[in-house]
């Protein structure tokens, strides 16, 4: 509301005018009615001293399903997942057309019903994938059994169309010759065994891969449904499916978390109570009238504002205190461009378990990916919220020693370590992506280029006493061997560049 | 600005005095009258003690902003073929980016860049003496993505060198007669981010009031095949080939090549 001043002023020798005292009094009283504006409120003092209410600012919405592959203790790894005491896994079914991700025993989909006013949605979700022959459920899929897996989010059943991993129109551009290759034949032909061959470029092909989906998305009033959902895009001929052989592909950890920013909020509160009852003709002046029904009373309120008394939007950054703690950032990006190799470690130890088999990402002379808060680390009693961590690390290779095969498997989490020093792994952030890409000519080809996503959502709320001191969250890699052996063969794991990055937002629950 | 305290206060019986009554509705002394205080002066102190800031209060966009762009068509985005246009640049992927206006500095800001992506990496140059157009294998220069902030800044963490094609045939069996130089085992999804923290240092310093952009590039280095660009050999193959196609040889070893697929920007400010 813009300044006001007393509009008269009452003077000696003057005949008492109730209209003075009047004017006088609802200029006050009115500014105090939920009229206080952005210039009377002084911005320093409130930014630097301000409670504000729980969730005021955002609140978050949070679902995760931490399904276990189960590959440690089964001796056919496809047939040990089913029916391990975590979350459900879900089947990803063969269909192209956009389905939500259900849970295989209870039917339950992987989705958010959020109410909102007229707010910013920030999703985030995580999808782990494992594929597996149809016909041979012990037989790991092969990598000429191209998936063309694809995720995209899900906004109250429209797809978000520029999150879609893959391409949204299917087939492609057709595939193209780029050169023309001298004749291997007798003939003058081209030879056309140099054709670039792009078929099946619609979808994310490993066996095994994770993938995270970021958006933002302004919405309107109202309760909206978030999912994270797939499809198996058909190949040209509108088959799903490889040659009629065919993979069957599962989901295991899955997550989809969405941090609502606050933009219209209605309010809630009740109304200002500052009513200053009017002089009238011919009333006799009393201290109560001129006083301590009207100067005292809007003294009083002045002293002790409430929100009501406030216009409506009209704290703006800079009255506002920032909500969010313990941010931090690391990254390590080698000057070298030889990537870091882990080789001497032992095998994956099991899923959320801790062990020798977990060594911390690195860039090979002595910087590990991990974060610890400028080294005070994480005070979440004193600071209760929701923690997020993002992470991704350069898969630079996974094989064997010797050959290249999709069955080494390179597994990634995040773990975190408590008061206690105490380390946790992380089971519902695993990830594990197998070999692809190998080359059976020119062995050792490099790199595979992949890059794994890692995501932790965690409310404090949920947390030990002990794990709401957090010294130290890390990037952990290890290894396993999914050939028909399910051991810990030779495999080796090569990393390079990577990040690490958290935020708490205070006094946010899911 | 403190709480306030009356210069004057009336007390029944007494004759009211005007310039005291006045100086309790305003008055330039601090903490001395209403006019005063709820003029632009109210203070944290000011507030109940139970005082929280609600929803309601808060202007929109003023605890947070987010924004997204993305696109969906597929674009591709090639190695220059001749020695001469050797401009080796990291090249901004059309709705893998975004520029955005900051309203107020962020004590964290959140950018991501999705591309989903294939490649084609030839490497090798043809022997067709040998009769096999890829007898001598010599690694290519990586293609490789990195995500950017302002104009020239790399962020070097984000960096990512894509593979090179396979030669394998559509089952996934090492090279025969049907061999393809298969792209479609070179399918990748990128989910690449950047932050910026309030006290941190460079790359990663805090985002500030202003304008703003980010996002990923690709940087399709020139195919040598390993061979020395001054070397005859090099010069040689840059000569049209013959009247058979007049295309030049030079497309053995000249092409690289990223498609990229959807794709998708966002980023995500917090006060």
């Amino acid at each position: 509301m813009p300044h006001t001043f007393p509009p008269r002023r009452i003077r000696s020798g003057e005949p008492a005018d109730p209209d003075v005292f009047n004017e006088t009094f609802q200029a006050v009283a009115g500014k105090l009615s939920g009229k206080l504006g952005e210039q009377d409120i002084d911005a320093a003092t409130l930014k630097a001293n301000v409670s504000v209410v729980d969730e005021g600012y955002y609140d978050a919405h949070h679902i995760v399903k931490a399904s276990d592959p189960y590959w440690v203790a089964s001796a056919t790894w496809i047939v040990g997942f089913i029916g391990v005491p975590q979350d459900p896994y879900a089947i990803l079914q063969d269909n192209a057309s956009w389905q939500p991700m259900s849970d295989a025993s209870t039917g339950d989909v992987l989705e958010l019903n959020i109410t909102s006013t007229e707010d910013t949605f920030v999703i985030f979700a995580q999808a782990q994938y494992i594929a597996y022959n149809y016909g041979n459920p012990a037989d790991y899929p092969s990598i000429g059994d191209p998936i063309r897996m694809q995720f995209a989010l899900q906004v109250d059943g429209v797809t978000l169309d520029d999150t879609a991993t893959g391409a949204l129109f299917y087939p492609d551009t057709p595939p193209q010759q780029w050169y023309r290759a001298a004749s291997a034949s007798s003939t003058d032909e081209f030879d056309y065994r140099h054709i670039q061959y792009i078929q099946n470029t619609v979808g994310m092909n490993n066996a095994s891969n994770a993938t995270r989906l970021i958006r933002a998305l302004p919405v309107a009033d109202g309760t909206h449904n978030v999912r994270l959902v797939y499809r198996r895009v058909p190949r040209n001929n509108y088959e799903v499916d490889n040659d009629g052989k065919g993979v069957q592909a599962v989901a295991f950890n899955r997550r989809l978390f969405v941090l609502r920013i606050k933009g219209n909020s209605s309010y809630a509160g009740g109304a200002p109570s500052v009513e200053v009852a009017a002089v009238e003709d011919g009333q006799t002046l009393s201290l109560s009238n001129v006083f301590t029904n009207s100067l005292e009373s809007m003294r009083q309120t002045t002293n002790a504002l409430l929100p009501a008394n406030i216009e409506r939007s009209a704290l703006r950054n800079e009255h506002l205190p920032s909500l969010v703690y313990g941010s931090d950032v690391a990254y390590i990006a080698p000057a070298s461009s030889v990537p870091v190799a882990f080789v001497a470690f032992s095998a994956y130890p099991g899923y959320g378990v801790d062990g020798v088999g977990w060594t911390t990402a690195n860039n090979g002379v002595g910087t590990n990916l991990e974060i610890t808060n400028g080294g005070v680390g994480w005070d979440l009693s004193a600071n209760p919220g929701t923690m997020i961590v993002l992470a991704n690390i350069q898969l630079w290779k996974v094989n064997f020693a010797a050959t290249e095969d999709i069955d080494c498997i390179a597994i990634a989490t995040l773990a975190f370590t408590n008061s206690l020093g105490t380390r946790t792994v992380l089971g519902e952030c695993e990830v594990y992506v197998n070999g692809h890409n190998p080359n059976p000519v020119v062995t050792g080809m490099e790199p595979i280029g992949d890059d794994i996503p890692l995501m932790w959502v965690v409310d404090s709320a949920s947390l030990s006493a002990n794990d709401k001191q957090i010294s130290k969250i890390e990037v952990l890699i290890s290894r396993w061997d999914a050939s028909a052996a399910h051991v810990a063969n030779n495999v080796e794991v090569k990393t390079q560049r990577g990040m690490i990055t958290s935020f708490v937002l205070r006094d946010v629950h899911p | 600005m403190p709480d306030i305290t009356f210069d004057y206060i009336p007390t029944t019986g007494a004759v009211l005095q005007p310039d005291g009554f006045n100086r309790d509705l305003y008055q330039q002394t601090s903490g001395k009258s209403l006019f005063e205080t709820l003029n632009g002066n109210v203070t944290y102190p000011n507030l109940n003690a139970a005082f929280e800031v609600e929803s309601h209060l808060i202007r929109p966009g003023h605890t947070g902003i987010a924004r997204s762009d993305g696109r969906v068509f597929s674009a591709d985005y090639f190695s220059d073929l001749w020695a001469g246009l050797n401009n080796d640049f990291y090249t901004p992927v059309g709705g893998a980016c975004l520029s955005f206006r900051v309203p107020y500095d962020m004590s964290y800001a959140l950018f991501s860049a999705s591309v989903f992506l294939t490649v084609w990496r030839q490497f090798g140059p043809p022997d067709p003496s040998a009769g096999d157009p890829f007898d001598t294998r010599l690694d290519a220069p990586n293609i490789r993505i990195q995500m950017f902030y302002g104009d020239t800044n790399g962020i070097a963490y984000t960096r990512r060198e894509l593979p090179q094609t396979v030669f394998f045939d559509n089952n996934g069996a090492a090279p025969d007669a049907d061999v393809g130089m298969v792209e479609q085992y070179t399918c990748h999804h990128y989910n690449l981010l950047h932050a910026k923290i309030a006290g941190k240092s460079a790359p990663n310093q805090q985002l500030t009031k202003g304008y703003a952009t980010f996002g990923l590039a690709v940087y399709v280095s020139q195919n040598l095949n390993g061979q020395n660009p001054a070397g005859t050999d090099y010069q040689l193959n840059l000569i049209l080939s013959g009247a058979d196609d007049a295309r030049p040889d030079s497309y053995y070893k000249g092409v690289q090549r990223v498609r990229t697929y959807v794709r998708n920007a966002t980023v995500m400010g917090l006060l």
